[in-house]
């Protein structure tokens, strides 16, 4: 009886160790998955060659992502009922920075699954109606217009240089308090998330 | 003014009474140029193109002369160049599919002489869509482009039945590869915006620029307002007529030789 109760034991201390190896194995591997899901993540967040080197948004990342869709709707209005078209908070500068190149060198648009736009919109389960009606894509491919790019990266820089004042003031004019060299000597001293 | 102003510097020097006028005149050029210093930028903005941060302002008419005895029977070349701007896709249905500007031909009943012109938005100083529409997307831009604010319309069509030059279009498929200057979207309506994107670059519209360089040049484009555009000076020379005149809607697009 003594030995059978000691046979017994044993198996549920075998049992119990298979427990434990699996249970840390499910851990391990939920850590893994969520380790590449972050990276996944901060892909979004790196530039594109087409930004031309610039790596700072038109706002902090943190401002973005809190009111990205309220800067869009005030410019939209702007745009087409007053003919303002600045650059900085306009949805075709958005795609022009953050629309990413497949290996054949073509353009992903943002809206496809896992792109800027719809990797978080998913995520949130906030949808969006932008690109019904807008490009998902630049007109222009990268490798045909080179000044096109150059052209991006110099209004980027021009818009740059009002990123604090714009906080500040409504008034357009009065933009200009930050230097563009500023703000990337602060991007790149501060992480972009 | 200026024809008076001599006349009362006469009197005053044959009544020999201190020349108030001429004080005037020195005070008007002082404030003149004060105001000019002042509001400089809005002077040279007015001879220059604007700002991308400015806002339109209804100093400016745009508007189009189209010369009719130009115009040929057989040429679409602004149809062409408009469709190639906005991608205006066929989708296989003529009846519904959009169309921006199109080509009539007029004949004269009596003589038998046919007349052919492009018809598009004729961007109405007072717009009956922009009367019926019940959102405000239909709307009259400061300098006088009539175009549709999507992001508000919800496509009931009321501007396309109140249109009296069929101008409108209203989307029925969903859409792809739109231009990202000219957003175009399913359930929306839409008509010429005078190349609004192209404006606000001091470009001419893409109708204009098909019909100088593949076409016979029938078109011109300006600002109606301006004296000295080409527009103005074309029109003043001979005479030019609105379509519909009867409707008093004072079009910005007018017809030569009709």
């Amino acid at each position: 009886m003594a030995r059978f109760l000691e046979t017994r034991s044993i198996k549920l201390m075998w049992l119990k160790a298979w427990i434990f190896c699996a249970m840390l194995s499910v851990t391990l591997i939920t850590v893994l998955v969520t380790s590449t899901s972050t990276h996944g993540d901060s892909s979004i967040e790196t530039t594109t060659k087409r930004t031309n080197g610039v790596s700072q948004c038109v706002e902090p990342t943190d401002i973005m992502r809190r009111d990205h869709m309220n800067f869009l709707l005030h410019q939209r209005d702007k745009t087409v009922r007053e003919g303002i078209r600045t650059k900085q908070h306009s949805l075709k500068g958005c795609v022009d920075c953050h629309v990413k190149n497949n290996d054949q060198g073509e353009f992903i648009p943002v809206n496809a699954p896992e792109q800027f736009c719809a990797a978080c919109h998913t995520y949130t389960s906030v949808k969006i109606d932008c690109f019904e009606c807008h490009a998902t894509t630049p007109d222009v491919a990268l490798s045909e217009n080179k000044a096109d790019t150059d052209q991006l990266a110099k209004s980027l820089s021009q818009s740059l240089e009002g990123t604090q004042s714009v906080h500040e003031a409504n008034d357009q004019s009065e933009i200009g308090v930050w230097s563009f060299s500023h703000i990337l000597a602060d991007a790149s001293s501060s992480t972009l998330d | 003014m200026s024809e008076k102003m001599p006349e009362n510097q006469t009197e005053c020097a044959i009544s020999g009474e201190p020349d108030r006028t001429r004080r005037r005149l020195f005070l008007g050029a002082v404030g003149g140029t004060a105001m000019a210093s002042l509001g400089g930028f809005h002077i040279a903005e007015l001879a220059l193109a604007k700002s991308d941060s400015e806002a339109v302002s209804n100093l400016a008419r745009w508007g189009l002369l189209i010369d009719s005895a130009k115009c040929a029977t057989d040429c679409d070349a602004c149809v062409s160049g408009c469709n190639t701007e906005h991608n205006l896709e066929d989708m296989g249905r003529p009846e519904t599919d959009a169309q921006w500007i199109r080509k009539l031909d007029l004949s004269d009943q009596q003589t038998g002489h046919v007349s052919s012109l492009p018809m598009m938005c004729q961007h109405c100083e007072s717009p009956p869509c922009v009367d019926v529409c019940p959102t405000g997307a239909s709307f009259k831009r400061d300098d006088g482009i009539v175009m549709v604010d999507k992001h508000t319309c919800i496509g009931c069509r009321y501007c396309v039945m109140a249109c009296p030059y069929k101008a409108r279009s209203f989307i029925h498929e969903t859409l792809s590869n739109q231009k990202s200057y000219s957003p175009r979207g399913k359930g929306t309506v839409e008509s010429c915006n005078l190349c609004v994107h192209r404006i606000d670059e001091d470009r001419q519209p893409a109708c204009v620029e098909a019909c100088n360089t593949d076409g016979k040049g029938a078109m011109i484009f300006g600002d109606l307002n301006d004296m000295d555009s080409d527009i103005s000076i074309a029109s003043s020379s001979k005479p030019s007529r609105q379509i519909r005149e009867d409707l008093g809607l004072n079009t910005g697009v007018r017809y030569q030789n009709l």
